[in-house]
C-alpha cells in the first residue's frame, strides 16, 4: 500500500520567472518594456508584463527565446499562461484577442488564437491556461514564415481596440511543452487516488500546469487524465464530483481523453459528472487494461467515444449527446444513452464481443440523436443467440433495414442466423443487417405469472414464497446431471450446454453435501458452466452423489396484489411444477401445489388457491 | 438456538434450550408441538425451505358439542427428529403427534402425551373372519389350557359318549 502520487509529462520552456530572454516583440514593439512582475503572477514567483500605453491593434507584444529546437513529437502542444487586464479592450477569441505565437526567428511566428473578449474566462478576465497544438493550422502567420517545425521562439500578442495606457495589461507566465498528461498512481485504503488529489497537486503554486484545476467547486480539465501507468496501478476512489473539459479549439480531436491503465488498478467512481465544452476535442474515456471499473450514478454529456472492458461495472450511468460506447463485455445495467451524436447508421452501444447481452444491459434506455442511427450494434464476435431485458428503445425506427433500425447486426463473413430475445422490452426491436443472407429471429419474451389468494375470501396473499421449476419435457433443464466443484463461496458448476444467462435461480439437489442443494442465483461464464456464491457454507469439494439441477423461472414473494411473475423468452412450451408456503408470520397457510405448462408464444398465468391454518 | 432441518438426512434437530424445564432432577422438559410446528412452517417457507418437501401435516383442534379435540401433528415425508443428546425427558404436549415413533434414540426420553377418542378399527370381513374359524387346522389349536385344546377334549368325549368312538 502506497500513498497517491501525481505527475505530469509537462516541459517547461520558460516560467517566467526571470527577464531572461524576454523581450518586446520584434515587428511588435510599440509597447511598453518587458517587465518581471512580482505580483500579478499565476505560477511560481513572477511573470513577465507589458504596458500597452495609447497602442491600439496588433501592435505590441512580448518573445521569449528558448535558444534552441524544442525535440518535438507529434501530438504534444504548448501549454501557456496569458492574462490581458482590460477584457473590454481586446478583439474577440476569432479575432485573436491575444494569440500565442511559435516560431524559429524573433518576429517570425506562426500565431494560434489563444484569448479573447468572448471565450474562456473572458469577459470577466483573469489568466488563462491554453492548449495550442503548433500542427494545427495557424491563424496568423507574422513575417518569416518560419520553418515548419522549429520551436525556438515563443511569443504573446494581443489585438487592442481600444488604448489601455495604465498599468501593464499584457502578462505572460509559464510556458511549457507535452502531451500534457497529469499521472495518478498508486493509492490505498483511506487515502485513494482522487480527482481532489489530481487538482491539489496541479494547482500548487509551483505547479499549475493547466490540466486540471480546482474552480469554483468543480474541476477544470483539458489534455489526459492517466488513472494508473503502465507500470504502477492506482487505487482511485471518489465520489460526488463535478469536472468540465475545456474548450481546446487549437488542439485536435483526441486530445482530451481520460485514462484507466493498468490491470491491477482498482477505479471507483461514485456519482461523478462530466460535462465537455470543447467542440473540436469533446473528451473520451477509455479503460486501456482491464481494471476493475465501477461507475455508479455517473453522468457524462456532449462528450466523444467511451471504450470499457470486460470488467468495468457501468450502473445507473448516463451518457448524454455522446458517441459510441464500446461494451466489450462490460456491465451496464440502468444505464441511459440520451440522444447520441454519433454519425448515421452507427450506433451508440457497439457489443462486439461473445458474451450475451443478458443481464449486461438489464433496464437501460436508449433514446434517438438527431442522426438517424441505431442502439446497439452487434459485431462480427458477438454470439449468435442473445436476450435483450428490460431495455426500453425510444424514438428509433420500426421498420427494419433502416439506418435508425434499432439494432444493426454486422456481416459475420457467413449467412448467419441471429436469434434475439426481447424480454421486457420498450419500443419495437426492429433491425438492420448488413449481410442479406443472415435470418433474423427477433423474439418477444413470454409471462409467467402467478398470483396467490386465500382460498376462503379470495384476498390476495402478500410475501407468499412462490418457487416454480421447469418439470420434463420442456426446453430448460430439468434435472439435468451437472458437477460441483468450491473454491472459498463460490461454487461452479459444470452443466453441458445449460442455456442459463446470469441472474437465474437454479435448484441443485441429490448432492451428498447437503450445502450444496437449494436454490441459488447463478453467474453464466460460459456455455457449459456457471457459478453461485454458496455463502458461508463450507461443503467438501468436489460434491459427491448425483447432483442435480433445475431451471427455476420464479423463487421469491409475492408483492402486495399477491402477484410474482417472470418474462423470458422459451422456444418451446415448458411445463413447469412448483409450490406456494406462506407460514413465517401470521396469517399461516397450507403448503399449495402448482404445476402448469407455459406456453412459448403467450406464457402462463396461474392462479395459487391457498387454505388458512390455524 | 433453533430448531433446524438437515436437508441431507432429513432429521429435525430440537435444542435442549428450546425445551422449558418442568422439574429439573430428575431433569423433566416439555415441548410444545404447536410451537414445534409453527418452527417447523418457518423453516418450510424460507429461501433454502422452499426446495423441500412438508415436514409435517397438521390438523388443527376442532370442537364437537363442546368438546374440543386436540389438534395432531405428523411428521411426513421420511424426517425424523433429533433431540439434543442428554439425560433429560421430554414431555410431549399440547397434540397428539407421532413425534415419539419418528424420534431418534439417544439417551433423551420422550414422553407423549397422545389421548385416544374414537379410534376407527376399520370395516370387517365377515366371512374371512368366518372362514379362517371354520376352515382352520384343530390339530393346530390344542395347547394345553387354551380354548381351542377344551373344545377338542370335549368334542373327543362326547364323541365316545355316543359311541363314535
Amino acid at each position: 500500500m502506497t500513498a497517491p502520487a501525481y505527475s505530469t509529462d509537462l516541459q517547461t520552456v520558460t516560467l517566467a520567472d526571470a527577464m531572461g530572454t524576454w523581450d518586446e516583440m520584434s515587428g511588435r514593439s510599440s509597447g511598453g518594456a518587458e517587465t518581471l512582475e512580482d505580483r500579478a503572477y499565476i505560477q511560481g514567483d513572477y511573470c513577465i508584463s507589458q504596458s500597452t500605453g495609447v497602442q491600439t491593434g496588433r501592435t505590441c507584444g512580448l518573445e521569449f527565446d528558448y535558444g534552441s529546437n524544442i525535440s518535438w513529437t507529434s501530438g504534444w502542444v504548448f501549454y501557456v499562461w496569458q492574462y490581458w487586464q482590460a477584457p473590454v479592450a481586446i478583439g474577440t477569441w476569432a479575432d485573436g484577442g491575444v494569440r500565442f505565437c511559435v516560431g524559429d526567428a524573433s518576429g517570425d511566428y506562426y500565431a494560434w488564437n489563444a484569448l479573447g473578449s468572448d471565450t474562456g474566462r473572458y469577459p470577466y478576465g483573469g489568466w488563462q491556461n491554453t492548449a495550442i497544438d503548433p500542427e494545427y493550422t495557424p491563424d496568423e502567420t507574422i513575417a518569416g514564415p518560419p520553418t515548419a517545425g522549429n520551436y525556438r521562439w515563443f511569443g504573446s500578442t494581443p489585438y487592442i481596440l481600444s488604448a489601455v495606457n495604465k498599468g501593464n495589461p499584457h502578462c505572460v507566465d509559464a510556458i511549457r511543452y507535452g502531451r500534457g498528461i497529469l499521472r495518478a498512481e498508486y493509492g490505498e485504503s483511506g487515502n485513494y487516488a482522487t480527482f481532489a488529489g489530481m487538482a491539489a497537486a496541479n494547482d500548487v503554486y509551483t505547479a499549475r500546469w493547466g490540466i486540471f484545476a480546482y474552480q469554483l467547486g468543480s474541476y477544470l480539465f483539458k489534455g489526459v487524465l492517466r488513472i494508473g501507468t503502465d507500470t504502477n496501478a492506482a487505487n482511485f476512489v471518489d465520489a460526488n464530483r463535478s469536472i468540465v473539459i475545456n474548450d481546446t479549439p487549437r488542439t485536435y480531436l483526441d486530445f482530451n481523453r481520460i485514462e484507466i491503465r493498468n490491470s491491477s488498478s482498482v477505479v471507483s467512481w461514485s456519482n461523478i459528472g462530466i460535462k465537455s465544452i470543447s467542440t473540436l476535442s469533446p473528451g473520451r474515456l477509455e479503460v486501456i487494461a482491464n481494471a476493475d471499473v465501477t461507475l455508479d450514478g455517473c453522468s457524462f454529456q456532449d462528450m466523444d467515444t467511451f471504450i470499457f472492458l470486460s470488467n468495468s461495472d457501468v450502473i445507473d450511468t448516463i451518457f448524454k449527446n455522446c458517441k459510441t460506447v464500446t461494451g466489450a463485455g462490460g456491465l451496464f445495467t440502468g444505464c441511459s444513452f440520451l440522444t447520441p451524436t454519433v454519425a448515421a447508421d452507427a450506433s451508440a452501444l457497439e457489443w462486439n464481443v461473445s458474451a450475451d447481452l443478458d443481464g449486461k444491459i438489464d433496464g437501460a434506455t436508449f433514446s434517438k440523436g438527431t442522426n438517424a442511427h441505431h442502439a446497439i450494434e452487434l459485431g462480427t464476435s458477438s454470439t449468435n443467440s442473445l436476450t435483450i431485458r428490460n431495455v426500453t428503445f425510444s424514438g428509433f425506427n420500426a421498420s427494419d433495414a433502416q439506418n435508425d433500425s434499432v439494432l444493426y447486426l454486422a456481416d459475420k463473413g457467413s449467412d448467419t442466423t441471429w436469434t434475439i430475445g426481447c424480454v421486457g422490452c420498450t419500443g419495437t426491436v426492429s433491425y438492420k443487417k448488413e449481410r442479406s443472407g443472415d435470418t433474423v429471429n427477433i423474439t418477444q419474451g413470454v409471462s409467467l405469472t402467478v398470483h396467490v389468494v386465500d382460498a376462503n375470501t379470495g384476498s390476495d396473499i402478500e410475501n407468499a414464497r412462490v418457487l416454480v421449476m421447469a418439470a420434463s419435457g420442456g426446453p430448460k433443464p430439468y434435472q439435468a446431471s451437472v458437477g460441483l466443484e468450491r473454491s472459498g463461496s463460490t461454487v461452479t458448476v459444470a452443466h453441458t450446454g445449460h442455456g442459463l444467462a446470469s441472474n437465474d435461480w437454479v435448484v441443485i439437489s441429490g448432492a451428498n453435501e447437503w450445502d450444496y442443494n437449494g436454490v441459488w442465483q447463478i453467474t453464466v461464464t460460459g456455455v457449459d458452466a456457471y457459478t453461485f456464491n454458496i455463502g458461508s457454507k463450507t461443503p467438501s469439494s468436489p460434491a459427491t452423489g448425483s447432483p442435480v439441477a433445475t431451471f427455476a423461472p420464479i423463487h421469491g414473494l409475492t408483492n402486495s396484489s399477491g402477484v410474482i411473475s417472470d418474462t423470458r423468452t422459451y422456444s418451446a412450451d415448458q411445463p413447469i411444477y412448483g409450490r406456494v408456503r406462506k407460514s413465517s408470520s401470521s396469517p399461516y397457510y397450507k403448503t399449495s401445489p402448482l404445476s402448469g405448462e407455459i406456453d412459448s408464444s403467450s406464457g402462463a398465468s396461474v392462479t395459487v388457491q391457498m387454505v388458512s391454518e390455524t | 438456538m433453533t430448531v433446524t432441518i438437515d436437508w441431507n438426512t432429513l432429521v429435525i434437530n430440537v435444542p435442549k434450550a428450546d425445551l422449558s424445564v418442568v422439574q429439573t432432577s430428575p431433569e423433566v422438559r416439555e415441548m410444545d408441538l404447536d410451537w414445534f410446528r409453527l418452527q417447523l412452517k418457518d423453516i418450510e417457507d424460507d429461501e433454502v425451505g422452499i426446495c423441500f418437501p412438508d415436514t409435517h401435516s397438521h390438523n388443527t383442534e376442532v370442537t364437537i358439542a363442546g368438546v374440543v379435540l386436540a389438534r395432531v401433528i405428523e411428521i411426513i415425508n421420511d424426517y425424523t427428529v433429533t433431540f439434543e443428546d442428554g439425560n433429560y425427558s421430554v414431555n410431549l404436549i399440547g397434540a397428539n403427534s407421532n413425534v415419539m415413533d419418528v424420534t431418534n434414540k439417544n439417551y433423551v426420553s420422550t414422553r407423549s402425551w397422545n389421548s385416544a377418542g374414537l379410534t376407527y378399527p376399520g370395516d370387517f370381513d365377515v366371512p374371512a373372519i368366518a372362514g379362517a374359524v371354520w376352515d382352520e387346522d384343530v390339530a393346530d389349536h390344542d395347547t394345553m389350557g387354551t380354548f381351542g385344546e377344551r373344545v377338542g377334549k370335549k368334542l373327543l368325549t362326547l364323541a365316545k359318549f355316543i359311541g363314535l368312538k
